[in-house]
């Protein structure tokens, strides 16, 4: 097992290489730059953005600007933003609680809602519910987030007042301890219903075609032959194996928690590292967007070893070697 | 069933259960502890912002709400009043040739500085502080975004506390600009003299300033939190609030929610598709501002399909367009436009009809230009004229080509879009095949873009002067400014506009300089290569509960220039 780990653990290394290039050289061959909005300004001469380009150094061959920063990765430097002139790092960092919440908190949910429907699906396949389910399930996954987003505060915060639009805590007020909690609750209630909104069918259907998988095997048929409540068959022989295989699939969405949803975080002015990703995207600023998508790349390919590892640890008929 | 144990000691439900508990505690947690408090509610106005300030040094961004955030806190030397009047800020009087500000040959400019100025850590505020932001602009190591008219400074100097006298290499007719209006005045003592301020924390948090405001923090993403400065020169009358948040609300549909709950009071920038969601909301009035920009159609002068020898990659100008190298043809189009018309339809009236690349209000404009009439019988005979007949389908040939022509803007945006198509159909009347052809903003203006290449016929763009117009004449109609070299992409090449632009930039004070750009207005609408369409507007947003906003806004400024007149 350890050796299999240090083994794709080494693999790993030019993969990412592969990526962080690769990555560079599509930024970069985006028409625009970071100077794009420079250019168009009258104030800024020909003879400004020169010295604007040197001092970024813009006015080096691409390829040494991708060993240069790669140079200084390796050294633990991660830059400074082109924008802001601070450090990538912090700039991350700063964000990435926010969005670990609003993450975090939208997985529980959608877990929370997405497995029992999935198993009573499965387990009542084709009934009126399983179909209820999977119709209401591809209506959410097929909703457009943006709109949803702004329907759901339609109605829950300029109708009915219950939550507010957006943000993520009360902007000049005093909050301590239980209120704070509270407050903050009441800011992620629509975000999260809209992420749970969008995702909860593809777990449900995804646990639903897992647990049918299993359902229909020889032993959950000897467990009901050993005259077992349909609970106990369910929960303690069927579920159990179906959801290895989920595991695996929400091991492998983990790397959202960090690179967060662009479009929630925008409706919702979450100030999360979508967000972040975005505006930095718009303005060209590389430096940012490299150093969120080499993180991204880096939790992928954590998580994928995680998710392989964890299915070796749920399951033990899997042995790595 | 008995439970399978791993090496660890753990079963797995025990293990997926500790796992799910501390991951759930954490995301909840964790981040409570930052929620800190603001002090009791008080005096507080809350206005949204759709972008998020890059930074906030004056020189080091041109992007429009890291100057509307920073302006509450540093000032100029001088501001733009409403009425397009300069108004000393940190100076106590604007210098001029009659007050003896500025030498006969404008090569000196000496300003007079208020004296009651203190910083709002008490430190007095003096022309030593001046004479320090001139090394932080020329620092080789800053960032400076542009040193237009700083680097034709020769000399500075301080004869005392209260005067700086500038010398420049030669005439540099916008000095009113110079440490204002788009810039201001940084603290020396604040950084020692060290006038590197590549990294310095000021840039984001610049906590000592002039302004009425004074910076408390900013939540990345969230707010930047400004608070009344006690040492303000209006205090204890102004400014009437103790704290004015800028909070950064990224989708403008939300903040338009915002302001319906109350969440927000007052909100900057809203499109012209939006004006109709907020009209007619009770406790909330929209502020409509004229602003210097305009709509219009920029003609390519130059053969889209040529190469300039000199510059490859882009057409040359002297190979003129096969269509549009035709001023009868130029003239057809603008004449089969029912301008009028298009901003009734999308704009209900709220805005006029353009008639020069300077607004009416502009210290600088043309008075006497009228806008261009709709004849579309005149079009189809000026058409007639050039050799164009009727040809099938309504579109107009000659010598066996069809008058196909592309019009291309920016995607997304709703407003042009719609333009375009009306623009299309006015066009079709007389016989111009109109295909729309629109690309990403970033595209357009690449340098590698169609306009700046010259293989596009008609574009469509929003663009006007700041209050000084020198740059934005120079850099748009002059013709060495013909791309690669600057944003001509009409690529207009008249000696008469060029010597009108070049006297207007030069000649000292604004009455000398307004006949010359008069003139230079007339003979770039002559070309018929610039086709002005309607003026913009800035249109912002406020709850009924906040008072002391001046009506009718500040074209040269921001929707919160007057934030220190402000109550709730």
């Amino acid at each position: 097992m350890l050796s299999y780990v240090i083994r794709r653990l080494l693999e790993g290394i030019p993969l990412l290489l592969g990526v962080t290039l690769i990555v560079y050289l599509v930024l970069i061959s985006i028409p625009g730059g970071p100077l794009a909005a420079y250019r168009s300004n009258p104030r800024v001469r020909p003879e400004d953005l020169a010295r604007l380009e040197k001092q970024l150094g813009l006015d080096q061959p691409v390829l040494v600007r991708y060993a240069t920063w790669l140079g200084r990765l390796i050294q633990g430097d991660w830059g400074y933003s082109y924008v802001t002139r601070r450090p990538v790092l912090e700039m991350i960092s700063e964000r990435v609680k926010n969005t670990v919440l609003l993450m975090g908190v939208a997985l529980l949910v959608t877990l929370a809602v997405a497995v029992p429907i999935g198993v009573y699906s499965a387990v009542r396949q084709y009934s009126l519910f399983d179909h209820a389910m999977t119709g209401l399930a591809f209506m959410g996954y097929s909703m457009p987030v943006f709109w949803l987003g702004l329907l759901l505060m339609l109605l829950f915060s300029v109708q009915l007042r219950w939550f507010p639009a957006g943000g993520m805590f009360t902007v000049g007020a005093t909050l301590t301890g239980w209120e704070a909690l509270l407050d903050r609750l009441r800011y992620l209630a629509l975000p999260v219903l809209t992420l749970t909104v969008v995702s909860t069918g593809f777990y449900a259907r995804y646990l639903r075609a897992s647990l049918l998988d299993v359902i229909h095997q020889d032993y959950v048929r000897t467990a009901w032959a050993k005259g077992l409540a349909e609970r106990a068959v369910i929960t303690r022989h069927a579920l159990r194996n179906a959801l290895i295989p989920f595991v695996t699939v929400v091991a492998l969405h983990m790397p959202q928690l960090f690179t967060g949803a662009v479009v929630v975080e925008t409706v919702f002015a979450w100030p999360g590292i979508g967000r972040l990703f975005w505006d930095s995207a718009l303005r060209f600023d590389y430096p940012v967007l490299m150093g969120v998508l080499t993180i991204g790349a880096l939790l992928v390919w954590l998580c994928n070893l995680l998710a392989d590892v964890l299915y070796g640890y749920l399951d033990p008929r899997i042995r790595y070697s | 069933m008995k439970p399978m144990t791993s090496r660890r000691g753990l079963n797995r439900r025990q293990f997926l259960k500790r796992v799910g508990a501390a991951a759930g505690a954490a995301a909840l947690l964790g981040p409570l502890g930052r929620l800190t408090g603001y002090g009791q509610m008080q005096k507080v106005v809350r206005a949204a912002l759709w972008q998020e300030p890059e930074g906030l040094n004056p020189f080091f961004h041109i992007q429009t709400v890291s100057r509307i955030v920073r302006s509450r806190m540093l000032e100029g030397l001088f501001r733009v009043a409403p009425d397009g009047t300069v108004v000393p800020v940190l100076a106590a009087e604007v210098p001029t040739v009659a007050n003896g500000g500025v030498s006969e040959d404008g090569r000196t400019v000496t300003v007079k500085l208020k004296r009651d100025v203190v910083w709002s850590d008490g430190t007095p505020f003096t022309a030593k502080d001046v004479v320090f932001t001139w090394e932080v602009v020329m620092d080789d190591r800053n960032p400076v975004a542009s040193r237009a008219g700083y680097d034709l400074i020769e000399d500075i100097s301080t004869p005392d506390d209260f005067t700086v006298v500038m010398r420049f290499r030669q005439p540099y007719a916008p000095y009113l600009t110079l440490f204002s209006i788009r810039h201001a005045v940084l603290p020396r003592h604040v950084f020692n003299g060290n006038t590197d301020l590549s990294q310095a924390a000021f840039n984001r948090m610049p906590e000592v300033g002039t302004g009425p405001f004074k910076f408390v923090r900013w939540e990345s993403g969230s707010f930047i939190e400004l608070e009344k400065n006690p040492m303000y020169r209006g205090a204890p009358d102004k400014p009437r609030l103790d704290k004015l948040i800028y909070t950064i609300v990224p989708a403008r549909e939300t903040a338009i929610q915002q302001l319906k709950t109350g969440q927000v009071d007052a909100m900057w920038n809203l499109l012209e598709t939006q004006i109709a969601e907020l009209q007619g909301v009770p406790d909330i009035r929209l502020l409509i501002t004229p602003s210097a920009n305009l709509e219009y159609l920029g003609l390519n002068l130059s053969d889209p399909k040529s190469e300039d020898p000199n510059n490859p990659g882009y057409t040359d100008p002297n190979k003129p367009h096969p269509i549009l190298g035709d001023p009868r043809v130029r003239r057809a189009i603008e004449l089969a436009i029912d301008k009028q018309a298009i901003v009734d339809a999308l704009f209900g009236g709220l805005t006029t009809v353009a008639v020069s690349p300077i607004s009416p209000f502009h210290w600088a404009h043309n008075p006497e230009l009228k806008p261009s009439e709709y004849n579309p019988e005149k079009a189809k005979q000026l058409l007639e004229e050039a050799g164009w007949t009727p040809g099938p389908g309504g579109v107009r040939v000659k010598d066996g080509v069809r008058l196909d022509l592309r019009i291309m803007t920016t995607t997304g945006d709703q407003i042009r879009l719609q333009t375009e198509q009306i623009i299309q159909r006015y066009l079709l009347e007389v016989g111009i095949n109109l295909q729309i052809v629109n690309v990403p903003s970033q595209v357009l203006f690449s340098k590698s873009g169609p306009l700046q290449t010259g293989d596009y016929d008609i574009a469509e763009d929003t663009w006007g002067p700041d209050f000084d117009p020198a740059d934005f004449l120079t850099i748009l109609f002059h013709s060495r400014s013909i791309p690669p070299n600057g944003w001509n992409f009409f690529r207009i090449n008249d000696p008469n506009i060029d010597k009108h632009i070049e006297l207007g930039n030069s000649a000292i004070g604004l009455e000398a300089r307004r006949p010359h750009y008069q003139i230079a207005q007339k003979l770039i609408l002559d070309t018929g290569a610039y086709i002005p369409l309607y003026n913009r507007s800035l249109i912002d947003a406020f709850h009924d509960h906040v008072k002391g906003v001046t009506e009718g806004g500040n074209p040269w400024d921001d929707f919160s220039w007057d934030a220190e007149n402000w109550d709730v």
